[in-house]
């Protein structure tokens, strides 16, 4: 019995194996063409981009910072997707959380753990908040949240920028680029891991939310409604399943986790709330839960991928003619080449062969 | 009938689908001004067979000729321009549009070959209805009519193709007796106007009636080509299913127990807020089966949504041993011990994207729970699990494996299986054996007819109504939103509860009771 | 209150309603095809912003707005055939793809910016030619109407004839028919002898030239620059629009008329002493307003669907 399985689960292993091995080669390729493209000979720019990210430990140091984001924002994606939820505002709930996070962080002095707690607390419940908005018009009037998402992005970008405005009052700067709100107390800074660098202990953060979700969802009764809901709502809801209530909590969880992410950049990397800071943070875990199968492992690993990415980029714009934007594109390119089904690409091929060798035969008739 | 013309042969036709030989070198050759059945059990291949008359499978081998003439059908419209239309089993209808944008979709007639002329259409389709006798609103909106209309459209739409040969996929599913006389009438009609029908079916009693020819399928093969004179129905079962067979429930006698479920003056609107239970009453006793039929689009779908949960009723209410559970959501159903066979498997019945065993915890882990409220516990899972598969014979490798991978019948025990096992006091089964096997028929009915004389109340709402006879203690029909009380089992005729689902006066009880 | 009703209802609000329409309702009309076949397309911001990006190189290169048109129709098409492909023939997950292509969009774009113009944020030049304003004969003679409907860019009065001409295409002929249909019951459609598959890469093809038109209006409305993320959520209006209007011409035309007069009033406020950012929030508000307003009476089937 236990061969049979083997034998059954093997090939496919290999296949994800080999469509993920696949969808970096063509990527590479690309990736190569456009570096070309740009007067710069790829193997320097790429091999830039590893020393960048892993040839000392003040590289890795900033891979991880960048690592930590990902965790978190890919996690608060994970959540939600799971479970049939397309929450595409991550960006904004972690915009909200970051807000308080700054806020509790500079307007009240604690003993350092519990300052670091009350702000992520507090960041989380901020991102929890702005995820009631969706919420709520999914669950009670049919509104695609998707679109609602997607517009309180750009209005949590907005309003968090108009509460920095009036934190910091008359002294607010006119360039937008320039708003952020008092730096945070020492105590509710997270500790640097790596001298000189910006990784800090924010990946234990984001650990912990792996492992923790990964439970909920192997071991516990909750994980399991929450993974059918996403899979037969219908059939849920039959088989007694509160849906109304699960799909609120989906929606809750993934924008407390996005609102930590939030804080977690906030304590740990910029020391102070700024406006217009993340640069994409909440789309890149989007593309994370996507390429890692909604899988809490498969993100931490994609995430790890995608931090060496964004560090060894940086530092492939300083030593190379590289612009590192180059990398962003690549990214979203392999999201889809990892999304393509190449059972049905390999299905259509057969298909064309097949149908050659009938029509022959048709005549032979 | 000897010298009438072959208007469609088949010769050596096969199909395949992956490793399966839904056709098998098929033979069969279609006179013209005739009825020919083809019949045999689901997954005979008789709907594969179809679709490729019809263009829309290609078939992998063999031969079509069309009056004579070889053909190669790329798509649906070639065979149509060979005068070859087919009516689905589910209607290929487009509910948001018109009757008339429903039958001129594909071939309408056009002003200056860039506008439509509906005015044109408008005339051609209905000098069609007029010459073949079909009453049909044109303007009408598809999603608010009747399903023998439905049918009707369909037809219609066939002739404005300017078909000859006319291929009717289990048309009398949806019909009532009379419905299915109406239907015969209309058929019998266009043949006589030169129409050549080919109707698909595994009720036999219909092939015997209306069939000129019959060609009967199993397996992917032909196992006989006969004329109904030469044969009886137990003759033709035994060719489908290479076995002597007719379907019959073994009746127990048992004990009539309390009143478990009852339910006064209901009234359900659907989601478009209209009323489709209207002031509906019905009990049902412990190890009572009590069997709803009806036509489809009766109400029997919102009444069922409203008795476990799924729509809340507007007006009414529905009390289950003595408790008023009317808002009772489907959690509340499964806590109090209401298990519910839902007619749409896939979708409400079973989850494919998951293993066995979390598709049998499911209602389950609300219903009796594990030992630790928070944690799942995989050992008693497992258990209830590998009684399910047991005691239904779900044939699979292990509880790991994907519902996808099982086949209808074993999703449709398995489902079965995790609600009557769960020790439920009232079960609502709904169409519980549409489109599986034989086999899987008997099983599933021997299964209910136990579970009642065990003393579980069982409340069956079926579109087949030799289901509903053969299993109900008593039988209710559902006429727009009402029921009337059709009899207890054998009581009345397949005929006389087929005229009270048209809407035919109540049986007089009195007169019954005197029978 | 007088300057308040001004800008509710001046000509100046009106007519910037009108230009600010544009981009929205050009897309929307390309998306409305797709809509109707069945397919759910997010990436119309993406479509819109390459197209943007090229239709201003094209113009740049040519001093021809005439040109910089034809390589945002261009550029839409090839994003569409793109799409296409991913979800049409690769079995790729229609939101997946459009997310994906929406952030390459971004990266892509600046990308190019910078590497092509070596400049960051934005890119002015005299070489990029805009499209004129026109001045209609008749049009001018009417008071109130001439302020706000004359004198407008040629390809806003191209999108207000694009409603019609979509509304016929889907209402009155047999392409639009079959189109409804394919999207209502695909099955159905294809019994009918309908190719679903050709429909929806019409559709798709018409959505991503209609885009393009959209995304060239960007640059060369007038202002004659390309700034970094110019879209900046246009598509996604467009989008939402499309989901009020269910795929109606008209209703769609009405929904972009909405958020358009959202933006137009949100510049009129700037004058005020209304902070900046809730001013521009207006439009994304409305688009949030609006959906929750046009869903009210869903609440019911809502309710029993989940």
């Amino acid at each position: 019995m236990t061969k049979l399985r083997l034998k059954k689960i093997n090939p496919d292993v290999k296949f994800e194996v080999f469509k993920y091995v696949l969808a970096f080669v063509m990527v590479t390729i690309i990736a190569s063409v456009l570096i070309s493209f740009q007067g710069e000979e790829p193997s320097k720019a790429l091999s830039a981009i590893v020393k960048g990210a892993l040839g000392n430990s003040y590289a890795i140091g900033n891979t991880i910072r960048w690592t930590i984001p990902c965790i978190l924002s890919g996690m608060a994606a994970v959540v939600a997707f799971k479970s049939g939820v397309m929450n595409l505002g991550i960006e904004g709930q972690l915009y909200f959380g970051a807000f308080a996070a700054g806020v509790v962080g500079y307007i009240i002095e604690l003993p350092p753990l519990l300052h670091i707690i009350s702000c992520i607390v507090a960041a989380g419940i901020f991102g929890l908040l702005y995820s009631v908005i969706p919420a709520i018009l999914k669950l009670y009037f049919q509104v695609n949240e998707m679109i609602t998402t997607l517009m309180l992005n750009y209005i949590a970008i907005l309003l968090t920028e108009l509460f920095t405005v009036w934190v910091m009052g008359a002294t607010a700067g006119v360039n937008p680029d320039l708003l952020a709100t008092p730096p945070i107390y020492a105590s509710a800074k997270l500790p640097v891991l790596i001298k000189g660098t910006q990784g800090n202990a924010g990946i234990f953060i984001a650990l912990a939310v792996v492992i923790i979700v990964f439970l909920i969802y192997k071991y516990t009764i909750k994980g399991y409604e929450l993974k059918q809901v996403g899979e037969n709502l219908k059939f849920s809801k039959v088989g007694g399943v509160n849906v109304a209530k699960t799909f609120v909590s989906i929606f809750l969880i993934s924008g407390f986790i996005a609102g930590i992410c939030g804080g977690v950049e906030v304590l740990g990397t910029h020391g102070k709330f700024t406006s217009r800071f993340s640069s994409n943070l909440g789309w890149d875990g989007i593309m994370i839960a996507m390429v890692a199968k909604n899988n809490p492992f498969g993100v931490l690993g994609i995430s790890i991928l995608w931090g060496i990415l964004k560090c060894g980029s940086m530092a492939m714009e300083r030593v190379t003619n590289t612009n590192r934007l180059t990398v962003s594109l690549i990214q979203a390119l392999f999201v889809l080449f990892v999304t393509v089904d190449y059972k049905k690409i390999a299905g259509m091929l057969r298909d064309k062969f097949g149908k050659k060798k009938l029509e022959l035969s048709g005549e032979v008739k | 009938m000897e010298n009438m013309e072959n208007v469609l042969e088949i010769i050596n036709v096969s199909k395949v689908f992956g490793s399966l030989v839904a056709n098998n070198k098929i033979n069969m050759t279609v006179k013209k001004g005739t009825v020919h059945s083809i019949i045999g059990e689901n997954g005979a291949g008789k709907s594969t067979l179809m679709n490729i008359i019809a263009g829309i499978y290609k078939p992998d081998g063999g031969e079509i000729k069309v009056k004579g003439k070889t053909v190669h059908f790329k798509n649906p419209n070639n065979a149509s321009d060979c005068g070859i239309g087919m009516v689905h089993q589910e209607f290929m209808l487009f509910d948001d549009l018109t009757v008339l944008d429903n039958v001129m979709m594909g071939r309408e007639r056009t002003k200056t070959g860039i506008f439509i002329d509906k005015k044109k259409t408008r005339a051609e389709i209905q000098e069609i209805c007029d010459k073949y006798n079909f009453n049909i609103p044109l303007d009408s909106v598809v999603k608010d009519l009747p399903v023998a209309i439905l049918q009707q459209v369909e037809i219609v739409k066939v002739l404005y193709r300017g078909a000859d040969i006319i291929i009717l996929d289990e048309p009398t599913a949806v019909l009532t007796p009379q419905g299915i006389e109406g239907l015969f009438n209309a058929l019998r009609f266009l043949i006589s106007k030169g129409k050549t029908i080919i109707l698909i079916t595994h009720k036999l009693g219909e092939v015997m009636e209306i069939s000129d020819y019959i060609t009967v399928l199993k397996d992917g093969q032909v196992t006989g080509n006969v004329l109904p004179s030469e044969v009886d129905e137990e003759k033709l079962a035994g060719l489908m299913v290479g076995r002597e067979v007719l379907l019959n429930a073994q009746h127990i006698e048992k004990e009539i127990g309390d009143e478990v479920l009852k339910v006064t003056d209901l009234v359900v609107q659907d989601k478009d807020g209209i009323e489709r239970v209207k002031g509906l009453n019905l009990t049902v006793h412990a190890g009572e089966v009590v069997g709803i039929a009806g036509v489809a689009g009766s109400g029997q779908k919102e009444l069922v949504e409203a008795l476990y949960g799924l729509n809340p009723p507007v007006a009414g209410s529905i009390t289950y041993k003595g408790e008023d559970i009317t808002h009772a959501s489907c959690r509340d159903h499964r806590c109090k011990g209401i298990g519910y066979v839902p007619q749409d498997r896939l979708g409400a019945g079973a989850n494919r994207e998951s293993s066995i065993w979390e598709n049998c915890i499911m209602g389950y882990h609300v219903a009796h729970g594990f030992k630790n409220k928070l944690l799942l516990d995989r050992k008693e899972a497992g258990e209830f699990t590998g009684e399910v598969i047991k005691d239904f014979a779900v044939k699979t490798p292990s509880q790991e494996s994907k519902v996808r991978t099982l086949s209808g019948g074993n999703v449709q025990k398995m489902i079965v299986g995790r609600e009557f096992l769960q020790k439920n006091d009232l079960l609502i089964i709904e169409d519980p054996t549409r489109g599986i096997d034989i086999g899987a028929i008997e099983f599933i009915w021997q299964k209910i007819l136990q579970l009642a004389a065990q003393g579980v109340a069982v409340l069956l709402v079926s579109h087949e109504l030799n289901e509903v006879m053969e299993l109900s203690d008593r039988i209710e029909v559902i006429y727009d939103g009402k029921l009337t009380y059709a009899g207890a089992y054998r009581e009345l005729t397949e005929q006389q509860i087929g005229l009270l689902m048209m809407g035919g006066k109540a049986v007089d009880k009195t007169q019954i009771k005197k029978d | 209150m007088a300057e308040i009703l001004n800008i509710l209802f001046g000509t100046a609000t009106l007519a910037a309603m009108v230009r600010l329409s544009t981009p929205l309702v050009l897309a929307s009309m390309g998306g409305a095809f797709g809509n109707k076949s069945g397919v759910f397309n997010i990436a119309l911001e993406s479509f819109m912003l390459t197209s943007a990006f090229f239709a201003m190189y094209g113009s740049y290169l040519t001093e021809n707005a005439m040109v910089g048109l034809l390589f945002g129709i261009a550029t839409g098409l090839i994003m569409s055939v793109i799409f296409g492909i991913l979800v049409f023939h690769f079995g790729s997950n229609p939101t997946v793809v459009s997310i994906a292509l929406n952030l390459s969009a971004w990266g892509f774009t600046t990308l190019l910016l910078t590497s092509m113009f070596g400049t960051r944020g934005s890119f002015m030049d005299p070489k990029i030619v805009s499209f004129p304003s026109v001045d209609i004969p008749l049009l001018n003679q009417i008071p109130y109407l001439r302020d706000i409907l004359n004198n407008q860019n040629v390809l806003v009065y191209v999108a207000w004839i694009s409603v019609v001409v979509c509304w016929i295409i889907m209402y009155k002929t047999p392409f639009g028919l079959r189109l409804r249909g394919v999207g209502i019951n695909e099955r159905a459609a294809q019994t009918t002898g309908t190719n679903v598959l050709k429909y929806r890469w019409i559709a798709l093809l018409a959505t991503g030239g209609m885009v393009g038109v959209s995304g060239a209006f960007l640059p060369l409305c007038g202002i004659s620059m390309f700034t970094e993320n110019m879209s900046a959520g246009k598509g996604f209006l467009a989008v939402a629009a499309i989901m009020i209007g269910k795929g109606h011409p008209v209703k769609v035309f009405l929904s972009c008329l909405l958020f358009a007069y959202a933006d137009a009033v949100s510049i009129g406020l700037q004058a005020f002493d209304v902070p900046s950012q809730v001013v521009m929030t207006l439009p994304y508000a409305a688009t949030v307003l609006v959906l929750f307003v046009s869903s009210i009476k869903n609440s019911k089937t809502a309710a029993m669907e989940i």
